[in-house]
């Protein structure tokens, strides 16, 4: 049943690939979601804001600065809090944690090298987000080089891997 | 009296580089298509196909240039992506000119090229560095003699709605291309240069439909005459796969 509610879950944060995302005016923000930013973020910097529809509804979304730290917070239609990912370091995970994921990208990768770090928490299920460029090999016995996203909850268990779709650089003639 | 004689060879020398400059400017279309597609996680190839069009007949100087197709263009290609930001490819490219008329030209290409991009807020850079190798006929002699030419393109692409470009949105493209010849038969070093801006939609499924100018600058003889061609460039811009996987989940 837990790990259904990941998979509801994590299938919610996958969508945001697909999702029609705009850039939104200010005067079009939630007072609520405008409040929520200002209070949680007092030193908040680069605030810029979006919009989008995910199955029929209407999303808000804010990127920002804080702490040195690039946030991103999704809200919904009315200012409720919905997400928030902060992108971190590798390094500042806790040790232990770090350790149980470094292990389990060595059993599973050839090679691997972490681009990306984000804490996620998605309405209250905390999990950490990583993009990684890596070797591995196939069902196949092959190997594959790519980038891959995979989530992990907060105790450093492995919860899903998604291979990210690489697409060619587009120039005409 | 000295004085009037320097006046008059200078104005001389003045008109009669008038009269012998030629420098051509042609107005004219260039339908396109260019389909992408996978072949692998990592491999790409694209199909890419034109036709330059001059669609004004003129005469300059006795000399008579009809509105015809002036070159068929045939460019598919195989392409390497070691990461989203740098890809690497290669093409036999066939290029005719003018391929309806009895003074045809037919040009075997090979190319190979690297093409690195980057974001920067809500555009995307991209530099692409080309090496091409070409084999074009000499309708005299009959022989293909080979020239090489470097060409390096430096583009934006900006989508007009958002961050970026989704289904039923428009987008900006712009770039120009510097192109150096090397060895071979050539007119000058810094042989043409391509400057272009259009306005792209997206279509999703169905591609994207862009139409821009373009204007190519080619120096067309030894005196270093330029062509100056001003084209309506229009281009269907497609990129499915057969087999449709979207994502690998596990």
């Amino acid at each position: 049943m837990k790990y259904l509610l990941f998979f509801i879950l994590l299938s919610l944060i996958c969508e945001n690939v697909f999702a029609q995302e705009k850039r939104a005016k200010k005067a079009e923000i939630p007072a609520k979601m405008m409040d929520f930013i200002k209070k949680n973020y007092p030193n908040h910097s680069k605030l810029k804001f979006y919009k989008e529809i995910k199955n029929d509804t209407l999303y808000f979304e804010s990127t920002f600065y804080s702490d040195k730290n690039e946030h991103t917070l999704s809200f919904d239609k009315i200012g409720n809090l919905e997400e928030t990912e902060i992108t971190l370091p590798f390094e500042k995970i806790p040790m232990e944690i770090k350790q149980k994921i470094k292990d389990y990208l060595k059993n599973n990768f050839l090679k691997f090298k972490v681009k990306k770090t984000q804490e996620v928490d998605l309405k209250g299920v905390l999990l950490y987000e990583f993009a990684i460029k890596a070797k591995r090999k196939t069902e196949k016995n092959t190997t594959e080089k790519s980038i891959y996203e995979i989530y992990f909850d907060r105790k450093g268990d492995f919860i899903k891997i998604e291979t990210i779709k690489l697409n060619s650089i587009q120039s005409l003639f | 009296m000295k004085m009037k004689k320097i006046v008059f060879l200078m104005f001389l020398s003045t008109f009669l580089s008038e009269i012998k400059a030629q420098n051509l400017t042609f107005y004219g279309v260039l339908p396109a298509i260019s389909q992408t597609g996978r072949i692998t996680q990592r491999i790409d190839y694209n199909f890419f196909a034109s036709t330059t069009i001059d669609m004004f007949s003129q005469t300059v100087n006795n000399q008579a240039f009809p509105a015809r197709d002036l070159q068929l263009y045939i460019q598919p290609s195989i392409i390497y992506k070691f990461s989203p930001n740098l890809n690497t490819s290669f093409s036999y490219t066939y290029q005719r000119n003018n391929p309806l008329s009895d003074d045809y030209a037919n040009e075997h290409r090979l190319w190979q090229q690297v093409i690195f991009g980057h974001n920067a807020q809500k555009l995307r850079f991209t530099h692409r560095l080309r090496f091409e190798e070409r084999f074009i006929e000499n309708r005299v002699t009959n022989e293909y003699p080979l020239a090489t030419r470097l060409r390096y393109q430096f583009a934006a692409n900006m989508p007009l709605q958002g961050k970026t470009l989704d289904k039923n949105e428009f987008y900006l493209n712009t770039y120009n291309e510097f192109y150096f010849s090397l060895t071979g038969i050539k007119n000058a070093t810094y042989s043409e240069n391509w400057s272009y801006l259009g306005l792209g939609y997206n279509f999703g499924k169905m591609g994207r439909l862009e139409i821009g100018y373009l204007l190519q600058f080619a120096v067309r003889n030894m005196q270093k005459d330029i062509r100056m061609f001003n084209l309506l460039q229009t281009t269907w811009i497609t990129n499915f796969n057969f087999s449709l996987k979207k994502k690998k989940k596990e």
